[in-house]
């Protein structure tokens, strides 16, 4: 009894109220068209296109062509992309990916490698490499082992993303092909006698000779009798029907010089043209008339770059690229395109292609057998190959030229969709970034030969001329010229708090609760080459904190130094400084003391607790009676031999090793000389306000001391450098310039700006200049918000008007880092340093220059041309 | 065949049914079921006192069955009861219809021939009445089970849906042939000649079904298509040698394999088709598309990854037993836990459960249909969502719910009893009658006894 069917009614139920649960939702906005500006477009034919752009809309291209002259319609979404290069996505002529297999029999041409395909398996491999398209075959070692087809790697279901599914009948007249198993014969079943047996077939011939014998029985049986009703016939004869009426194109294999005579001879008979595959000896093969037989040529480039292999490649026949050459001196240049084995050899294909310039290719034609040229001979052609104006968008955005070394994938799209993005490390942290430039400066020295920065994880990994680096490393190329600089630090500024802080600040307060996101001041300031400031009130004395000008600025040090002034009434100024002064040396002293006593104290509670240890041990016998509950047995054998001082005993005098435990020992061992147990030092109380000081009069905080006239840097210079010892740095100081080797001798250092001239006896002086050659120390501050930014600026002006580059990049970089302690960290491109650099366009005195990148702990916060 | 004849055999009376028992346990069977599905016309049974989940209608908290003839004849919270009917007191327990499986190959001595190819086979002739499948059957609720081969297999013969209580065969046939088992796993050999091989077969089938439409619309005789000149064609093609010439039972088998293949294609019987990996998907639904299959869609572990191409379709599927699974990330290496059913729950795909008797099942629970729906409800189903993907839902899918799948005036007294929630791990089914005849016991279950025994020591 049948059944009749019937839909479950609960599925439809089901589906109904999903339809209209789709249906209520908003539907999606259209994706607004994409506009990618990139420094080239390789389109796949022809020459690139410099400072191009493509225009896509709904996934396909809508228009490509010199930037300057694209029409974008109305919501169009930019993406400047201008370091980078854009081709299409790579079209693979041939693959044997998938593993298809191979079938029973040796002539199976109904057979289709798409069905045999996984298309859910694992691409994101090959989108890496940018091939977006591939042929998938059937077997290789069958005559006629079936139809291939041509799968783009992503986009829609599974099922749309065939382009053709019998894209070709593959013939393979080679030598792997020629001896197929034995007779086919299905196993003998359960069920022999009702089993609707396969018919038995033979295999043809196993030489050339006798496969071709085969094939053209079978093509002159298929010219002859056009009609079957025979299920078998129709299987083994439909796709030759096909193929003699041009409906599906040939592919043949043929390497050795016989074996191509032998297929360009079918081929004559038939009159067919196919697409040669892998003609090693072509050459040798002879005549020119020969070739009109194929209209595609498909080459393999050796393989296996990946392992070094343990031969020379195919023994009979040429190199590929020799192969290549002899075809473009026959005018065929467009017509090859390449055959790829594995997924491994897929993964390096243009390092393979590239191997074409030894056929003197040049990029554009090597491309083409990777993109045009494989679509074309793929009948593909108008789906994709090319970025021409209603093709898909498929294309791949690399850093560089398509075959030059070190470019990479930057990232690949299908139909105008990202299906993989580059840059990325496994774990999705940011890749490294290799900066290549002209020159560098390292915050001391120049490097004028060409240069490369490696930055891993924010940080300098490598500096030098050519560096190693990871192979997921993003490769920035800066124009001819372009040098690589430190980040400049200034010396005071008013960032990243959101404008000036005017506040009365104890010295003691943490400035690092004031600091701001996006503080505007500081993205703008930036952007000119700024990475690093020193921040407080400017309500004198403050304490000043070191940071950097990321989004949210990062606190490099807090405090980093404590800003004092010298102003008004000298005689007050000096009771004030040295009032303050001494009463932090006074604290410092105290805690200094202190920390002496308790070091003292800690060895003699050392030496204490190890003679307790000693001695209980030494007493552990009449002790046993005392504490049977402390196990005995180790303390008596300890006892008995006398050995070594054990380890901690049980019971330990801890913190608190107070009366009894003294007690004890003195109680039942009176003989023994009285052992009191050091008492810890007092500890000093702790005067938050006066904390600072304990560091300063250890040398690690610098005093940063304002004084404009004569005697105020005197008195500062006498005061803090000279009395009390401690390290400091005279800030604005224009009259310094008349008292220089003073300042030498006393280890004093300047922070010039914002003025930078002063007068003196008529004589106009640059006191940056001054303080070089006098060998003063010195750094640049701006006192400024926004004017910050001036810096750098007003550097190459000091250049301009005697002061040297070095020197002046040296007080913008590395002195101050290392005066404040921050050397190890800002200020100087060495390994290990943190990424903060400035790339200007060219020499940093050049009135020319510009900035072209600012780099802030490894992460570009400016690149020229971008938003 | 719906209405069970008795094939001659003397129906044991009812006083008698217990020595039969007792004389069908001695001849080796376990358990006391068995108890045969002919039931006399004028025996009355009554459930009364428990809790009726009907899946079609309302739930009655308190109701009474009463059952005629092997039908249910009344569903209400009151119904008289006539004083001939015998009573089965169920208070404090649950009635639900009895369980449907819908993908088993357990009854049959053997789930696939050597040879994939063999639409003329039906699994009526293999399914052993008195296999152990159908005592665990009976213990767990599940009163019809749908017979499919194996997935070794390219078409593996005709499938039926039989009760699973009965001494033979004929007495338990609900509908046969219901559909026919196809595999997108070729058993050897490349998928792609499988497939090549599975479309020669149903195209010859199209093509003859069309000529035979075409000789039927006009009489003039076109091409001759004649099967028998097929089978001779083969053995004429130009490249094959004089084969073995085709015994007489081998062509007959072939037309009823070709017989078999059309009325496939022409959707008359249902097209089980067994997908392994997600890319059989896209094939399958090529092939119901090609060739106007009515199918049923027998998933693989991994086909949650096609789950978008099926959410859309009205076509029934079958979820593999493994409902909740770990995958690497081929990318990433990370192992991730993939949960099916939540996966097609979460796309609206309403899907179909099946139990997982391989000897390798990694969890005991999903050797049994009601823990599998207790893991689907863990994924998100409702109950009641879950309880019809075991019972009304498979009747629909197979075309039986005209008499099975629910509690409904009119249809079988296919029922299975609680001792409390469906979908509790605490609760045992208490009894299971098929055609209103209590085919399971629990009270009488000698098997369960020894094996609690052994628990409790």
């Amino acid at each position: 009894v049948n059944q009749g069917w019937r839909w479950p009614w609960p599925i439809l139920m089901f589906g109904s109220l999903v339809a209209a649960g789709i249906a209520a939702a908003p539907t999606p906005a259209a994706e607004p068209p994409q506009a990618f500006r990139l420094s080239a477009i390789w389109t796949g034919e022809g020459e690139p296109l410099s400072d191009a752009g493509l225009l896509v809309i709904e996934g396909r291209v809508a228009a490509v062509g010199a930037w300057d002259e694209l029409a974008l319609p109305e919501g169009t979404q930019v993406h400047h992309l201008r370091d980078q290069v854009m081709i299409p996505g790579l079209v693979v002529a041939e693959t044997a990916v998938g593993g298809v297999g191979d079938a029973e029999q040796a002539l199976t041409p109904h057979l289709l490698a798409a069905d045999g395909f996984d298309v859910y398996a694992d691409f994101s491999s090959m989108l890496a490499a940018g091939v977006t398209t591939i042929q998938v075959s059937p077997g290789s070692r069958r005559l006629v082992p079936g139809q291939g087809g041509v799968l783009r790697l992503a986009g829609g279901t599974p099922d749309q993303r065939w382009l053709s599914r019998a894209e070709s009948l593959r013939v393979m007249l080679t030598a792997s092909a020629f001896n197929p198993p034995t007779i086919y014969q299905p196993p003998v079943g359960a069920v022999s006698e009702v089993r609707p047996l396969e018919p038995v077939r033979p295999q043809l011939a196993g030489s050339l000779a006798g496969a071709v014998a085969g094939l053209r029985t079978l093509l002159s049986t298929a010219r002859l009798v056009r009609t079957s009703e025979d299920v078998d016939e129709l299987e083994l004869l439909g796709p030759l029907w096909q193929v003699l009426d041009g409906e599906l194109p040939l592919r043949l294999t043929a390497r050795t010089a016989a074996e191509i005579q032998a297929a360009a001879g079918l081929l004559e008979e038939c009159q067919v043209t196919a697409l040669l595959v892998d003609p090693l000896q072509l050459s040798s093969a002879g005549s020119e008339i020969m070739l009109d037989h194929f209209r595609g040529f498909l080459l393999r480039p050796p393989t296996g770059p990946g392992r070094l292999r343990d031969d020379l490649g195919p023994k009979a026949g040429e190199a590929f690229w020799e192969i290549a050459s002899w075809l473009s001196e026959r005018g065929l240049r467009s017509e090859v395109a390449l055959a790829v084995d594995s997924e491994s050899d897929l993964l390096e294909i243009r390092f393979l292609a590239a191997l074409l310039r030894r056929a003197g290719w040049s990029d554009a034609d090597i491309l083409a057998t990777l993109t045009s040229n494989a679509a074309r001979l793929l009948g593909v052609h108008d789906r994709v190959g090319t970025l021409q104006v209603g093709l898909e968008a498929d294309f791949v955005l690399l850093s560089g030229a398509p075959f030059s070394p070190n470019t990479q994938v930057l990232g690949t799209y299908i139909s105008g969709q990202r299906v993989y993005r580059g840059g990325l490390v496994g774990d999705g942290s940011a890749a490294p970034i290799l900066i290549r430039a002209e020159s560098y400066f390292d915050g001391r020295r120049w490097h004028r030969s060409r240069s490369q920065l490696l930055v891993v994880d924010g940080r300098l990994a490598a500096v030098g001329e050519e560096v190693s680096y990871p192979a997921s490393t993003t490769i920035t190329h800066f124009p001819a010229g372009a040098v690589v600089v430190p980040g400049t630090i200034d010396l005071s500024a008013q960032l990243g708090m959101g404008g000036s802080l005017s506040d009365r600040l104890g010295i003691e307060v943490k400035l690092a609760d004031q600091l701001l996101t996006g503080d505007e001041t500081a993205l703008a300031v930036r952007r000119l080459g700024v990475t690093s400031a020193l921040v407080g009130s400017s309500r004198l004395p403050s304490p000043v904190m070191a940071i950097k000008l990321t989004d949210t600025p990062r606190v490099l040090a807090d405090p980093v130094a404590l800003r004092f002034e010298i102003s008004g009434n000298l005689s007050a100024a000096r009771t004030n400084l040295q009032r303050t002064l001494e009463r932090g040396e006074q604290y410092a002293k105290q805690w200094d003391t202190y920390d002496r006593q308790y070091a003292e104290y800690e060895a003699a509670l050392k030496a204490y607790k190890q003679r307790v240890a000693e001695k209980s041990e030494a007493s552990s016998p009449p002790a046993g009676k005392e504490s049977p509950a402390e196990g005995g047995g180790e303390s008596a054998t300890g006892g008995d031999t006398g050995s070594g001082p054990r380890g901690t005993p049980p019971e330990e005098p801890d913190a608190k090793p107070s009366k009894d435990d003294p007690a004890k020992p003195t109680g039942d061992d009176p003989a023994k000389p009285a052992d009191e147990e050091p008492q810890p030092p007092k500890k000093p109380t702790v005067t938050a306000a006066l904390e600072p000081y304990r560091a300063v009069f250890a040398g690690r905080l610098p005093l940063i001391v304002e004084a404009q006239q004569q005697q105020q840097i005197a008195l500062a210079v006498e005061l803090v450098a000279e009395r009390f010892g401690l390290p400091l740095i005279v800030a604005g100081g224009m009259d310094a310039v008349a008292m220089l080797p003073r300042l030498k001798e006393a280890g004093v250092k300047l922070a010039v700006g914002p003025d930078w001239w002063v007068q003196l006896s008529g004589e106009r002086l640059n006191l940056a200049q001054q303080a070089a050659t006098a060998g003063v120390p010195f750094g640049f501050q701006s006192a400024g918000g926004l004017g910050s930014g001036h810096l750098p600026e007003a550097i190459r002006y000091l250049t301009y008007h005697g002061l040297s580059v070095s020197d002046a990049l040296a007080a913008a970089s590395a002195a101050p880092a290392e005066w404040l302690g921050l050397a190890e960290r800002v200020g100087s491109l060495r390994v290990g340093a943190d990424a903060d650099l400035v790339v200007l366009s060219g020499a940093p005195d050049d009135a020319g220059t510009e900035v072209l990148a600012v780099m802030i702990d490894g992460d570009w916060v400016y690149r020229r041309g971008e938003p | 065949m719906r209405d069970r004849a008795c094939y001659g055999v003397k129906r044991p009376s009812p006083s008698g049914r217990w020595l039969w028992a007792a004389l069908s346990g001695l001849m080796g069977l376990t358990g006391w079921a068995a108890g045969g599905s002919c039931v006399r016309a004028d025996e009355l049974v009554a459930i009364t006192g428990g809790r009726i989940i009907p899946v079609v209608g309302q739930e009655l908290e308190r109701g009474t069955i009463l059952i005629r003839n092997g039908r249910i004849a009344a569903v209400a919270a009151e119904v008289e009861v006539p004083v001939e009917a015998r009573v089965i007191d169920a208070t404090g327990q649950t009635i639900l219809p009895g369980f449907i499986d819908v993908h088993s190959s357990d009854p049959m001595s053997q789930s696939n021939e050597r040879n994939p190819n063999v639409p003329f086979l039906s699994v009526v002739d293999t399914i052993d009445p008195q296999a152990l499948y159908f005592d665990d059957a009976r213990r767990n609720g599940i009163t019809a089970v749908s017979v499919v081969p194996g997935n070794s297999t390219m078409i593996g013969g005709q499938t039926a849906v039989v009760r699973t209580a009965g001494t033979y065969v004929n007495d338990m046939l609900i509908a046969s042939p219901v559909g026919v088992k196809l595999s997108l796993r070729p058993p050897s050999g490349s998928r792609m000649s499988h497939l090549a091989a599975l479309r020669r077969e149903l195209d010859r089938a199209k093509g003859t079904a069309a000529a035979d439409a075409g000789e039927a619309a006009d009489t003039e005789p076109s091409t001759s298509t004649d099967g028998g000149n097929d089978a001779g064609g083969e053995g004429d093609s130009p490249e094959s040698p004089p084969a073995s010439p085709p015994s007489g039972q081998g062509s007959e088998a072939q037309q009823q394999g070709l017989e078999v293949l059309r009325q496939l294609v022409g959707g008359q019987l249902l097209a089980f088709i067994y997908c392994d990996l997600p890319m059989d998907v896209v094939h399958a639904l090529e092939l119901i598309k090609a060739y106007d299959l009515k199918p049923i869609l027998i998933l693989g572990r991994e086909c949650d990854r096609a789950a978008s191409l099926l959410a859309d379709l009205p076509y029934p599927i079958v979820l593999d037993p493994r409902l909740v699974y770990w995958r690497t990330r081929p990318n990433t290496r990370r192992e991730e836990r993939v949960d099916v059913p939540a996966v097609f729950h979460g796309l609206g795909k309403s899907f179909l459960l099946q139990a997982d008797t391989t000897a390798s099942r990694q969890t005991l629970g999903s050797g049994y249909l009601w823990y599998q729906a207790a893991v689907a409800v863990k994924s998100g189903l409702s109950r009641e969502q879950a309880i019809q993907a075991l019972t009304l839902a498979p009747a629909q899918a197979l075309g039986i719910d005209d008499s099975v799948g629910s509690i409904e005036v009119g249809k079988d007294a296919d029922l299975v009893i609680l001792t409390g929630d469906p979908l509790g791990t605490l609760t045992w089914v208490d009894k299971t009658l098929v055609g209103g005849e209590v085919v399971y016991d629990r009270s009488q279950d000698e098997f369960l006894r020894r094996l609690l025994e052994a628990t409790e020591q």
